[in-house]
């Protein structure tokens, strides 16, 4: 909780990124590059290794090449430690703490800025205690919800709110990591226009306000260009082109893999 | 209104999340430990007995609910572990003549540490391997008692005498309940200290997911092997208040059986919450006496209903498991949210 709020001017840096599951080529020498305070998006069809990839950032699969974000090659870094560099990201399908609540999902996000050890959990109050550093998250947890507009919902068990407040909240819980570089699997996936627009607005916020570096899967296009300031694209694993949203769309090959137009 | 905006001050002052979540229950909990240590000084010998058997199982159950409830890691060796605790505090008052209270508390220690040794080779291990890994402590913790007889004495257990903290003797089994009801209650706060905090989120997170604990900072191995700590400290401390109890630290009373009658326990009392180790510790320790009773009384013959009671026992852990899966902890909340409605008729924080 001392830490100061991060200064997020760091790149990300993807070079020669290969993986492969038992003989499928899931990502095949993919390069790119995310400058810092940009949104990126990542299109292609199903199964051309947008979550692979992001699953490599993140620290779940370990691939051969490089990922370097700042000065930092994060695939010697264990995934537990990554997100203390800035890197947060949410997931495809939901993945909140269903029985916990609201406010607890949140504070979790946070949870790798808590440096009390066990024997203050114990004690809980007092001068040894960790109420100190509990009280700091969950303030800032009530603060990030009430910007969210989610605060009527703080005490209830995440599974009990929609569908579209879960992703939303899984959105608020990486925010809470206070990231650098935050990783958006597919946010807008099932959400009803009203939500995606809301939603969309929200995203292009935190990277203005708080000059967060976006990296997104995103299948719906108009969202991808109304959003991304680059977009990557990705078919059977291999990068096929890369520019801005409007560039890529007239992209032949593009057109070909994932517009569906011959 | 008025309640609605106090509520909200209430909570934006963030002050921490609660130690018990109503106010119903708040004033419950002082009332019954109140009531306990008052109540029992009035109680026979007998019931005296009872309730410092459910209070000592119920300080056992929440270690074993902090691992295995909370943190996921099912164990079939908690009582073995209560048995480290209780020939330790032993061997540190007879054998070292250390005062009582340094004993309870180095032998929580001591079975905190055991506890990690055997959790190190179980990290990489779930489910029922995790279990078989428990079971192999539970043989190995078992045969050591046997064996070692410089700590153990003879091969059935040892005499421990009457417990004395500085030159207070406690001959009353009733002065020797406060003991332990004042070390279950103190347990009983750290284990919701430790749920409330950031162990308890990131036991749940792992246990719930692991990749997004992961991913949320939570480093698995070190949480897991917290746990291991934690809950085997309580069951050190709990097996070293049951040995004063009983007089008599008896390996059979640390075997196999009770155990799995610990994991029992809090499925039945309810996984992860202390209501549910208490709860449980109730029904473990209150069924069988019910059964005998029941023999005495309806067919005058308790041989009859002796070799029945693992059987019925056994029947109620199924009917429990098939009708009330979250166990009695979550009835329990049920009944309290009524009657907190029913008298105070407001939805108080």
């Amino acid at each position: 909780m001392t830490d100061a709020a991060p200064v997020h001017n760091s790149a990300l840096r993807i070079s020669d990124l290969s993986l492969s599951f038992g003989g499928v080529q899931a990502l095949d020498k993919v390069s790119f590059r995310v400058e810092p305070g940009t949104i990126h998006a990542i299109i292609g069809p199903n199964g051309a290794g947008k979550t692979t990839l992001l699953n490599c950032i993140s620290g779940q699969y370990t691939p051969q090449g490089s990922i370097r974000y700042g000065e930092t090659e994060l695939t010697r870094i264990r995934a537990h430690r990554r997100i203390g560099l800035g890197i947060a990201r949410t997931f495809q399908h939901i993945n909140v703490f269903t029985e916990q609540t609201v406010l607890e999902n949140m504070m979790v996000g946070g949870h790798h800025r808590l440096r009390r050890g066990l024997m203050s959990r114990c004690l809980y109050w007092g001068r040894w205690g960790c109420l100190d550093e509990e009280r700091a998250l969950q303030r800032e947890a009530f603060e990030l919800l009430e910007r969210m507009e989610m605060q009527q919902w703080r005490d209830l068990p995440a599974g009990e709110l929609s569908y579209g407040l879960q992703k939303k909240l899984e959105l608020g819980r990486a925010l809470m990591a206070q990231p650098g570089l935050l990783l958006l699997d597919e946010p807008m996936a099932g959400m009803t226009e009203h939500e995606k627009k809301e939603l969309s607005g929200w995203i292009a916020g935190i990277n203005r306000d708080e000059a967060i570096t976006i990296v997104m899967i995103e299948h719906d296009m108009s969202v991808v260009q109304s959003l991304s300031h680059f977009t990557v694209v990705l078919d059977f694993g291999r990068k096929i082109a890369e520019g801005t949203p409007a560039e890529v769309v007239k992209d032949e090959r593009v057109r070909k893999a994932y517009l569906g137009e011959d | 209104m008025k309640q609605s905006a106090e509520k909200h001050t209430e909570h934006s002052a963030a002050n921490g999340l609660p130690l018990l979540e109503t106010r119903f229950e708040r004033y419950g909990a002082v009332v019954l430990v109140l009531g306990l240590a008052v109540g029992s000084q009035f109680l026979s010998g007998y019931y005296v007995s009872l309730l410092t058997t459910i209070t000592i199982f119920s300080l056992a159950a929440m270690g074993l609910n902090l691992l295995s409830g909370n943190a996921g890691l099912i164990s079939i060796a908690h009582a073995a572990f209560m048995g480290v605790g209780a020939f330790t505090a032993a061997w540190f008052v007879i054998d070292m003549g250390l005062p009582l209270m340094a004993a309870l508390f180095l032998a929580g220690i001591v079975t905190a540490g055991v506890g990690l040794l055997f959790g190190l080779p179980s990290l990489r291990l779930s489910g029922i391997y995790l279990i078989l890994a428990t079971f192999a402590a539970q043989i190995i913790l078992y045969w050591f008692f046997e064996q070692a007889l410089w700590l153990t004495k003879s091969p059935d257990g040892r005499p421990v005498g009457i417990a004395s903290i500085a030159g207070f003797y406690f001959d009353d089994s009733a002065h020797y309940f406060l003991l332990v009801l004042a070390f279950t209650v103190a347990g009983g706060v750290v284990y919701l200290n430790l749920l409330r905090s950031g162990l308890g989120r990131s036991m749940e997170a792992i246990r719930e997911r692991p990749v997004v604990a992961q991913l949320m900072g939570m480093n698995l191995q070190k949480t897991k092997l917290v746990a291991f700590a934690a809950g085997h400290f309580y069951a050190g401390l709990a097996g070293a208040l049951y040995g004063w109890h009983l007089q008599f630290v008896a390996t059979e009373a640390f075997n196999l059986m009770r155990s799995i009658e610990m994991l029992v326990l809090i499925i039945i009392g309810g996984l992860g919450s202390l209501s549910g180790a208490v709860l449980g510790a109730i029904f473990i320790v209150l069924t069988p006496e019910l059964l005998d009773m029941a023999g005495n009384r309806l067919l005058d013959d308790v041989s009859v209903i002796a070799p029945m009671r693992l059987g019925i026992f056994g029947m109620l852990v199924v009917l429990f498991l098939l009708y009330e899966p979250r166990g009695m902890a979550r009835s329990w909340r049920k009944l309290m949210r009524y009657l907190e409605s029913k008298l105070f008729n407001m939805n108080s924080k």
